[in-house]
């Protein structure tokens, strides 16, 4: 059995949509039948509870690091969808872990089953030490300079720690006073691995605790998580098993279990 | 940005507003803002009566979902076409304003108001905007009845019919339904008595007249009042209390009359041992200058031969309606002697022959019958009053004998000629188990009647229900009124000085001597002149244009007293179309009717001089209507009539239109920005934006091995 092969999921700047992709990525390599675990290694500004709805679990990566809990005990099940999470825990000030804390949660996280670890960081630099624990990052942007000069800084450093990268660019309107996709791709000199349309399903979902994906995966923003996490999945040699689109009567139905599977 | 969308969908809207404000102007009714495209609908009548509330509606639509207001307020007005004088200001109820059409009630008292042309303000309020809507209408005086000409006869003899005459007229300006007519007279005796006249129309006058008994029959002073009452609007409506004194003067003749009304008791018709008096009359009346038959028929009870004989005792005046007496020297064992007998004046002395008999004496064998006539003749000169005939009876049989009185009671009226006279008469007949009365109408000699009421007033006593007693001879129905069975005798039409005859019969009457106090009354109506039953409320003629077609309104209120055709018809000089210039509609009373004539003008300007006119029955009303014809250039695009008594602010339309094209101004322009805004619509490929970006990349690699 294979070690799960983690992805970072990051940026240099703050608000472009780390969480967002990475809860909906990971939530479309789950529901296409991957073993994957989400971890929300964003130790200043925690929010992966949040867009699931399980923001009051009482453990998470926190007491993994601080050696309170293990891995397997402070994961969190995420029902209506089957996905693993390991929540970060909303707290005052920031838990900047140290790398003796980080290898600990790595150790545990390798020892695991998952096919897929899904990290979502904190925008900024990340310890270089744990960049050899990555499979790969994503560097996640936003269709406009600042935010994509700063991506490739965040590039430039994963070229130097020879960690393999992909740039996702989320809230893509395709109006004109946004970069052409061919300006960034030059600019990025790497792969373009999704372009995800600015939809009002994202914040919806942020609303309703029902991430995108799960609340219509025929929605363009959905559609392009889907086809990231099948390429993900297939490039790893596993099987995509791609289910049938959600109708309206599944969706309700996958509200509801959500509802009542909470908690 | 969605308030920029919303901003530029109402303009659009309002647009469109504007566009069927041009097409369809009936339905275009208010002065509206144009930020605010909403229809207002009053539905006021042309006409209302001056009494208690008027009720109404009005109707608001939105015409545009933007234009949903949930805190719209409403302001009702009520202004003095004549000064624009506030006469009445209220608030009104209205709920959101949305593109639901919704009638709200409004309502005004009219206590307020006078006989004036008024208009109806309805003016909501959404916002910083008002919309109103301004409607006409008459006030009109509701029916008001007055009864004028009160009077009878000042001093009417002891037992005469007295006779009531009064005017009734209707001074509103709405027609009447029934009235119904109270007199009551009160005096050592007291009487009531009602009937039920038609309606009336406005300004129209009826004669009512009373002819009552029982009310000079003691003397002393009596006042008389009457009233009139009618509905209208579920309102009741009176009129003045006219009054109206008299008095009955004493006997001439010596002794005293009674000074409270005797009641009467026992049975009127007293039998004789060998004796059975079969019929006898009770109450007989008849009129000065004339002469009566009267029979009585008497059949033996006795095993013998028996010789009766009869003579006429002194005739009393003025005493009817008094007990059946007993003249205490005639009376004999057997028969109850009454305390109440009074003897009053006697009246044989004026004329001897007032009462003479067929016979004064018959022989009857065993079971035999006989009958003898009693011819009573009142001349001329007699004084008008009730004569009371003794009867002397007296039997004699295998030397027995046995005496009684029988009371004959006989009403003298004066003959005026100006009224029907009425001589009703009640009689005993079939071995006195019937009471059978007759009622002889005749013309007045020298004018027709018609459609006069009779009352037969039959007190509750003589009989336990109204089925024992049958009318016929004339058109009648038997009523009961809690205080007298009623015959209602309706009579359409008596020629000159012809007379017919009523009958009724009472089946075993409970009470013979309360017959004397059965009494007709008559009330004849006197037809009014035909007045006006058309009032015009509202003749509309808007502006005409050559070669144009525009409607031409005309509203009236129908105060005629039952359904009838109105006639509107509509003329003009040759060169004008008159599309329908015939109209008949059924109005009933008090309905208003309108009617809309469709007039296209000639090519030519100039003032149309057309003819309209009104009719109903023998009321017609023409009026000419002076049509100003202006020149097409100055026409206004509007081609539809405007609804009658509904104003339509053209000044404000014309801000309106102003406004929409500002509107539409304003959308260009922000559209354009909009669009500016938006840039080219799609990301665009900008090769020195690449280059640089390809730079800063360089840059950071460069700084990185700096480093």
């Amino acid at each position: 059995m294979s070690k799960p092969y983690v992805i970072r999921v990051s940026s240099q700047k703050g608000g472009v949509g780390k969480t967002t992709a990475s809860v909906n990525l990971a939530m479309a390599m789950s529901l296409a039948g991957s073993k994957v675990l989400l971890i929300d290694a964003d130790f200043i500004n925690p929010s992966v509870g949040i867009h699931l709805g399980i923001e009051g679990a009482n453990t998470g990566v926190r007491a993994v690091l601080l050696g309170k809990s293990t891995l397997e005990g402070s994961v969190v099940r995420h029902n209506p969808s089957g996905l693993d999470v390991l929540p970060g825990e909303i707290v005052s000030r920031p838990h900047n872990p140290t790398v003796a804390q980080m290898q600990r949660l790595f150790k545990q996280v390798f020892k695991s089953t998952y096919n897929f670890v899904i990290m979502d960081t904190p925008p900024g630099f990340f310890p270089d030490e744990e960049f050899g624990n990555f499979g790969e990052a994503i560097i996640v942007t936003t269709p406009e300079m600042s935010s994509c000069v700063s991506a490739v800084r965040l590039a430039n450093d994963y070229d130097r720690s020879h960690l393999k990268h992909g740039l996702v660019v989320n809230k893509f309107r395709n109006k004109g006073y946004e970069l052409h996709i061919n300006e960034m791709e030059e600019m990025y000199d790497g792969t373009i691995l999704a372009v995800l349309p600015d939809s009002e399903i994202v914040p919806i979902g942020v609303s309703e605790r029902i991430p995108a994906y799960l609340m219509n995966r025929r929605a363009p923003f959905s559609s392009a998580i889907g086809q990231l996490a099948e390429k993900y999945i297939t490039k790893m040699g596993f099987e995509f098993q791609a289910k049938k689109s959600n109708g309206l009567l599944a969706r309700i139905a996958a509200a509801f279990r959500l509802l009542f599977g909470r908690g | 940005m969605h308030r920029a969308y919303a901003a530029a969908l109402l303009a659009l809207s309002m647009l469109a507003t504007l566009a069927i404000g041009q097409s369809a102007t009936a339905t275009f009714t208010a002065n509206v803002n144009v930020f605010c495209p909403y229809n207002i609908l009053i539905n006021t009548q042309a006409s209302y009566p001056i009494l208690g509330n008027v009720a109404s509606t009005f109707t608001v639509q939105g015409l545009s979902s933007f234009c949903s207001d949930p805190s719209a307020t409403g302001q009702l007005q009520i202004i003095d076409n004549a000064n624009s004088a506030v006469a009445y200001s209220n608030e009104v109820d209205v709920g959101p304003i949305n593109t639901v059409a919704t009638t709200y009630n409004f309502q005004f008292p009219t206590s307020e108001l006078v006989n004036a042309v008024y208009n109806a303000q309805i003016s909501l309020t959404s916002g910083p905007y008002t919309n109103s809507i301004t409607s006409s209408f008459q006030m009109l005086n509701a029916p008001s009845l007055d009864i004028t000409g009160f009077s009878g006869d000042s001093s009417p003899s002891k037992g005469a019919l007295q006779t009531f005459t009064a005017s009734i007229t209707n001074n509103g300006q709405y027609a009447t339904s029934p009235i119904t007519v109270d007199l009551s007279v009160s005096g050592p005796e007291s009487a009531t008595s009602n009937t039920v006249v038609s309606a009336l129309s406005p300004y129209q006058t009826e004669n009512v007249i009373f002819q009552l008994s029982g009310v000079t029959d003691f003397s002393g002073s009596y006042t008389a009042s009457i009233v009139a009452n009618t509905i209208f609007n579920s309102v009741e409506i009176s009129s003045n209390t006219e009054t109206f004194g008299y008095s009955v003067p004493g006997n001439t003749g010596g002794g005293s009359g009674p000074t409270s009304s005797p009641t009467p008791t026992g049975p009127s018709i007293v039998q004789l041992p060998q004796l059975s008096i079969i019929s006898a009359p009770i109450f007989t009346s008849l009129t000065t200058g004339s002469s009566a038959v009267y029979s009585m028929t008497f059949q033996s009870t006795s095993q013998s031969t028996e010789i009766v004989n009869f003579s006429v005792g002194n005739v009393n005046f003025g005493a009817a309606s008094f007990s059946p007496v007993l003249h205490p020297s005639t009376a004999t064992s057997g028969i109850r002697k009454q305390q109440s007998f009074v003897q009053l004046a006697a009246a044989a002395a004026q004329d001897p022959a007032l009462v003479t008999l067929s016979t004064k004496s018959l022989v009857l064998g065993p079971g035999q019958q006989s009958t003898i006539n009693l011819f009573f003749n009142a001349p001329q000169n007699l004084t008008p009053g009730t004569y009371v005939v003794p009867l002397n009876i007296t039997v004699s049989a295998a030397n027995k004998t046995n005496s009684q009185v029988q009371f004959l009671t006989f009403s003298v009226q004066s003959n005026s000629g100006q009224y029907p006279n009425i001589q009703p008469q009640v009689s005993l007949t079939n071995n006195t188990h019937t009471a059978s009365g007759v009622i002889k109408i005749t013309s007045p000699y020298n004018s027709s009647t018609s459609n006069f009421t009779l009352q037969t007033r039959i007190p509750l006593g003589v009989a336990t229900s109204a089925s024992q007693i049958t009318a016929y001879g004339a058109p009648a129905t038997v009523t009961s009124n809690g205080a007298y069975y009623v015959i209602t005798w309706n009579i359409g039409y008596l020629p000159v000085g012809q007379q017919i005859y009523a009958y009724y019969t009472i089946e075993n009457p409970q009470n013979q001597a309360l017959l004397q106090r059965v009494n007709t009354v008559f009330v004849v109506p006197q037809a009014p002149a035909p007045q006006s039953v058309l009032r015009v409320l509202n003749i509309n003629i808007p502006t005409f244009y050559t070669n144009y077609t525009n409607e031409i309104a005309a509203s009236v209120l129908y105060t005629g007293i039952t359904q009838s055709q109105i006639t509107f018809v509509l003329t003009g000089p040759p060169g004008t179309l008159i599309s329908g210039s015939t109209q008949q509609i059924s109005a009933s009373s008090n309905q208003q009717v309108s009617a809309r004539f469709k007039v296209t003008t000639p090519s030519t300007p100039g003032t149309e001089l057309l003819g309209l006119t009104i009719s109903q029955g023998n009321s017609t009303q023409s009026y000419s209507l002076p049509v100003v014809v202006l020149p097409a250039a100055a026409a206004s695009p509007a081609s539809a009539g405007q609804h009658p008594g509904i104003s339509i602010n053209v000044q404000m339309k014309d801000i309106a239109i102003a406004a929409g094209a500002a509107a539409a101004l304003a959308l260009l322009v922000y559209a354009a920005v909009y669009i500016r805004s938006q840039g080219p619509g799609r990301p665009r490929y900008r090769k020195d934006r690449s280059e640089q970006l390809i730079r800063i990349r360089e840059q950071i690699k460069r700084s990185d091995q700096v480093e």
